[in-house]
Parts: structure tokens; sequence; C-alpha cells
């Protein structure tokens, strides 16, 4: 029963049943699994198989984008039980993300955090319109390892550097790693700012993540 | 002016997209997280929300705001012989932007932007027939960002006689914007607004808020103001032509009764450019069969609401200036559906980049168009039947006073290849593009403009930045 279930995870991840993936998710806990199995031997095997596909060009944005949502609304459920047990959750890492503060253009950073979540890392998307402050805020809170800042005008790319500096007064600058991206930014630019990579688009992004975590 | 046609929706089409458009209106609404717009809009019947800022529009607002838009639109120049109607029929052409790079075409090396560059290609744009007004083209990344909306356009004016349109950004920029376009124009804005505004919506369905309050205050100023929504299908608008067509159309519209309750009569342009992602990696497309299809079900319908419109022509996805730039660069279809002016001459690989090749080459491909479709196509009085008669069978028309008379109207490229194979062989048709260019910059100049004109927008400028300094 239990190598059924895990199989009827990953294949609502694949299939992008959002609210199926809950409610195995849930099942396999009444069932007395341990959260840590449903994430690996169910969930984690279907974002890897989406992440598979999408990667040989199967699959396209869609199916990487409601993956990754099954996925995250699986996890959801599961969080009580890892907040309550010694058991952690394995990933490749975790990435903080936003759209910088002057900025409301979010899709590009949504494709971003979906094909991050899809390749294995732990992504928390706060949105648009964020500001240096908040940035700073979120990651003293959740010490991610990875942050992603990103910008689509050329008059709001000095608010990723501004970030920067905010983090380095702070005194968390060197507490993670910095990623910059948008249509206006430029390897020059990232350097500049003392960004520690930029990418071109949502594919580079993910390996230059994977890079910068060393795996 | 008698020009070509060619339909693309019967009317039963464009009553379906009319009633759709008019739906997500009345319905679902658009995003507009401006007090003064959210006002304007609940005092003229709209159903606002004023904690998510979103505004149900009724079908009815929109067809008396539609009813106020003048059907023609001045763009006025620095130089008055460059002004351009659009909506009186004439074709006219302009360049896109506004991209982050610069290519060089002979050794394909790719580098940021720079203010240099910007003179150097608002000086070729300024020597170039067909192109009929300007944006930027280039995003100079050695401005300050700050007060760059400003200098872009000083730089812009100081450059090039023609007409200037672009963003600016935020509302406190509109003063000074107001300041310099007077200097240049020597006139109010409102009576020869020398630049226009390009306002982006945010799709889907929303505007945003510092930008459309720009727009308010400069169409309450006579500053013609281009409404132009870019969603793209299946990122931020639906995975359909029709779909995005009636996205991209409602944030048209919407737009277009902000301003017009704002500015009632204030001049507005058309420009639809939905897009399209790459599904496989989320890149912005814009030259895709499927794009171009919206594009065009978009030109028709601003057209059906007698709008003054404009199409997308030339720049596409391509990563230089080469035969998928040649294919993609399909403008003919927008202006044959009745777009008054095309968007995008000058840039490639989704306006992210640009090259003194691609403008030359793309500026020829504006002399076609225009050649082709602005002449009148037939004319039985023209058909010279006496010259028939007179040459008879056999014998030719070398020798005939019309054949002289008319042997120079005929289309003349001036870079793409006629003549003989030998002639042209050994080069490409980039060199000699790229020679072109170089010919033009070393011999082309641009009247200064007055000293006094010229100092007082550094002075402005030089305000501005004290300004936002202060306020930082």
């Amino acid at each position: 029963m239990g190598e059924e279930i895990y199989e009827q995870m990953a294949k609502a991840v694949i299939d992008g049943e959002e609210e199926l993936a809950a409610e195995l998710a849930q099942q396999g806990l009444d069932m007395g699994l341990s959260p840590g199995d449903i994430l690996d031997k169910g969930l984690v095997k279907g974002i890897e198989e989406v992440g598979e596909k999408f990667g040989c060009g199967v699959f396209f944005l869609p199916e990487l984008v409601q993956g990754a949502l099954a996925m995250q609304t699986a996890v959801a459920v599961l969080q009580p039980a890892f907040d309550a047990s010694t058991e952690g959750r394995q990933t490749l890492g975790t990435a903080l993300a936003g759209t910088v503060e002057g900025d409301l253009h979010e899709i590009g950073m949504t494709i971003v955090c979906s094909m991050l979540a899809a390749a294995g890392f732990e992504v928390t998307n706060l949105g648009n319109d964020i500001s240096p402050a908040k940035f700073v805020e979120k990651v003293t809170e959740m010490k991610p390892q990875l942050l992603l800042l990103s910008a689509l005008l050329t008059t709001t790319t000095p608010a990723q550097q501004k970030t920067i500096e905010a983090l380095k007064e702070a005194g968390i600058r060197d507490d993670v790693r910095i990623m910059v991206g948008g249509a206006p930014v430029t390897q020059e630019w990232a350097d500049q700012i003392g960004a520690d990579g930029y990418a071109e688009d949502a594919i580079e992004a993910v390996e230059l993540a994977k890079k910068l975590v060393g795996v | 002016m008698a020009r070509l046609r060619v339909s693309l929706l019967d009317d039963d089409e464009i009553e379906m997209l009319d009633e759709q458009t008019l739906t997500v209106l009345e319905d679902v609404g658009v995003a507009v997280p401006v007090d003064e717009a959210l006002d304007l809009l609940e005092a003229n019947g709209a159903t606002v929300d004023r904690t998510t800022g979103i505004a149900r529009i009724p079908r009815e607002l929109v067809r008396r705001c539609l009813e106020t838009v003048p059907k023609q639109v001045r763009l006025a120049a620095r130089d008055p012989k460059h002004d351009v109607v659009l909506g009186d029929g004439s074709v006219t052409f302009t360049t896109d932007g506004t991209a982050t790079y610069v290519v060089d075409d002979l050794t394909g090396e790719r580098y940021e932007g720079s203010a240099d560059y910007q003179r150097t290609l608002n000086r070729l744009f300024d020597a170039l027939p067909n192109v009929d007004y300007i944006w930027p083209t280039i995003s100079a990344r050695d401005l300050d960002p700050v007060a760059c909306d400003l200098e872009i356009q000083s730089i812009a004016w100081r450059n090039c006689t023609k007409h200037v349109q672009d963003e600016i950004r935020t509302p406190e920029l509109v003063a000074p914007m107001l300041d310099m376009m007077a200097a240049v124009a020597g006139a109010t804005p409102r009576e020869r607004p020398v630049y226009s505004q390009i306002n982006c919506t945010l799709a889907p369905l929303a505007h945003d808020p510092a930008m459309t309050e720009a727009s308010m205050a400069l169409a309450r100023a006579g500053v013609p103001i281009a409404i132009m929504p870019m969603p793209l299908m299946g990122t931020t608008a639906p995975m359909s032509v029709a779909g995005v067509t009636v996205q991209c159309m409602a944030e048209m519209l919407s737009g277009v009764v902000i301003f017009q309750l704002a500015a009632p009569g204030c001049p507005l342009i058309a420009s639809p450019e939905p897009g399209s992602a790459d599904m496989s990696s989320g890149l912005y497309l814009c030259a895709t069969p499927e794009a171009g299809d919206a594009v065009a079900a978009s030109i028709v319908m601003c057209k059906h609401y007698g709008l003054p419109t404009t199409g997308g022509g030339f720049g596409g996805d391509a990563k230089a200036p080469d035969f998928q730039d040649g294919i993609e660069g399909g403008g003919v279809i927008d202006v044959l559906l009745g777009a008054d002016s095309l968007v995008g001459l000058g840039c490639f690989d989704g306006a992210q980049a640009t090259s003194l090749a691609t403008i030359i080459l793309h500026h020829e491909a504006a002399g076609l168009v225009k050649e082709e479709l602005q002449r009148t196509p037939f004319e039985v009085a023209d058909s010279l039947i006496d010259d028939i008669r007179a040459v008879g069978p056999g014998g030719h028309y070398m020798a005939r006073r019309s054949t002289r008379a008319h042997a120079h109207d005929i289309w003349k490229p001036t870079v793409m290849r006629r003549g003989t194979f030998a002639a042209s062989h050994g080069r490409t048709l980039i060199e000699d593009a790229v020679d072109r260019a170089n010919e033009i910059l070393a011999t082309h100049e641009v009247p200064p403009l007055p000293e006094d004109v010229d100092r007082h927008i550094d002075e402005v400028i030089a305000a501005q930045r004290r300004l936002l300094a202060s306020t930082v």
C-alpha cells in the first residue's frame, strides 16, 4: 500500500494536480507514513520527473509551474508534521526571491522560482515591489542560502544595489549568495553592484543557483 | 491618401471580441491603484473596490470615453517639417526599444548601451528619411538611473530633430518634462507636443500607479499618450489568440477610460503589443505567428473603435540582422489592416539588442513598405493607352516621354542588392549596411539647440537631480 501511494503522489505532482497531491499527503500522514518518506519517496520523485521532462523539452512551463504548485501545496500539508518531528526536510538549498522596490513586474521571478522548486530548492517568493528593509528582515528571519533580486526596468535596477547595500549595513551580506536578473540587468551590472551571480534566463538561473550552493 | 487594405475579422468576430472585452471590464475589472483615477471612475459609474484598487467599468462609460478620443494625433517635432499626424492615412515608422545591448555587426561582440551610443543612434535616426519619429532605442547604462528619463529625452532632442516617444515613469518627472518640452518647441506642450508618453499597462489587467499618475498629468497638459498593453500568451494572458486579444483590448480600453476621464478629448494612441512567451524557457517572444495574429486582431479592434493605432514591424526574435530577422519583420500585414504607424525599427533579440546594420536594413524595408502601401496602387488614368497605341505590336517604350517622366518614380534601394552577381561578390549585405551607417554618421550634422534652450534643459535636469537627491 505504501509503494502505491508514493507512486500516486508522484503522479499527482507530474500531472499538476494540486488538490490531489495535498489529499494524498494527508492520507499518507493518516496512514502513519513519515513526512520525510512522503516527501522523498513520493513528491520529490514526481518533481524530479517534471524537472527531467522539462529539461529535455517534453514538458513546458505550465507543466513545470503546476508541478511545483502541487509539490508546494502538499509540502504545506506535511509542514506541521515536520515541525513536530526531529526529521529534517532535504532540499538542494533554500532560496528567497523577490522583485525589487518600485518594480511591479513579477512573471520572470515566478518562472525562476518554479524552476528552482522543480530542481529541488525550497523557494520563497516575496512577490513584487519589495523594499530593501523587507529583504533584510526576511533574510534575517529565514536565513536562505540564496537571495534572488529581479528588476525589469532600467530605473529600478538601482534598487538591486540598494538592497545589497542594506544587507551590508545590516551585517548579513556575507550570509547569503545573491543572484540578480531581469531584462536590463547585465553581467557588468552584477559585478558593479557586488552580486554573486547573474543569469540571462531561468534555465541559466537554476544552473547558477546549483553552482552557488555547491551542488 | 490611398492605402491598400485587407480584412482579418468579419463583423461577427469583431462583435464577439467587443462583447467579451466589455464583459471583462464589467465583470472582472482592472486594478488601478491610484486614488485620483478611482475617484473619477467611481464618479462616472464604475464600481470601485478601494481595498483592492479594482474598478469594474460599465460598457456605457467605455463607449462614452471612446467618443471623445481625437481621430488624429499630431506628433510635433523639434523641426516642424518632421511633424507626423497619425490617423491621416499616411504610413509612418518609428524605431524600437529599449535595448540593453549594442552588437557590433562585424565581430558579433555584444556590449552595454551608453549615452554616447544613444547620441550616435539619434543622429543616425535624424538622417534616415523613413524614421518618422523616434524611440530612444538604447538603454544608457552610464546615465544616473534616477534622472535618466529626463536625460534620455534631452539627448534625443539634442541629436535628432524628430518627435520623441518614450516613457517617463513617475509623476514627479512630469513638471520638468513639460518645462523641457516647452523650451524645445518654443510653444506649450498642448500646442506643439514634441514628446509623447508610452504608458505600458501591467498584464494581467492592471495599471502601474506611478506611471498612470504621470500619464494623467501629461494628458491634462495635452501630451499624447500611447497606451501599450503587452500581455504574453500563456504567462500573463490566456493561451489563445482570441484570449490574449480580449485581455489586450480590456487593458487598452481601461486606459482610454482613465485618460479621457482625466482629460476629456486628450490625444491617445492605441499601441497594442501582445506577445508570447517561449513556453520552454519563459523568455519574451515578439515575432511568433501567434503573437502576430494577436497584434493583427488588436489592430482591427483599435481601428474599429476609431483610435489612432500603431502596429509592430521589423524587430523580431532573431539574434542578428539575418535571414530569420528578415522573415520575422513582417509589419506589412499590420499596415494592411489599418495601422497608422509601425514601431520596431532597429532592434532584434526581442528588443534586447540593436546594431547599425539592423537599423539600416529595417529602414530600407520601411521604405519598401511605404512605397508599396502608401502609393495609389492602380489608376485607370495611368494606363497610358496612347503610348500602347503609338508603339503598337513590337517596338519599345524607352523613347516615350511618359517612360522618361516616370522612370525615376521606381523605388530604389540604398543597400539591398540589385545589379549583377559580380558587383556584390565578396561583400556581405551586413558589411554594406554598416558602411552606409558610418557614411551617414561621418557627414550628417544635426543643428544644435539654441544656446538658451540647451542651457535651460541642463538647468531643469540639474534641479531635478538636486530635488531627487534631497528626497532620497
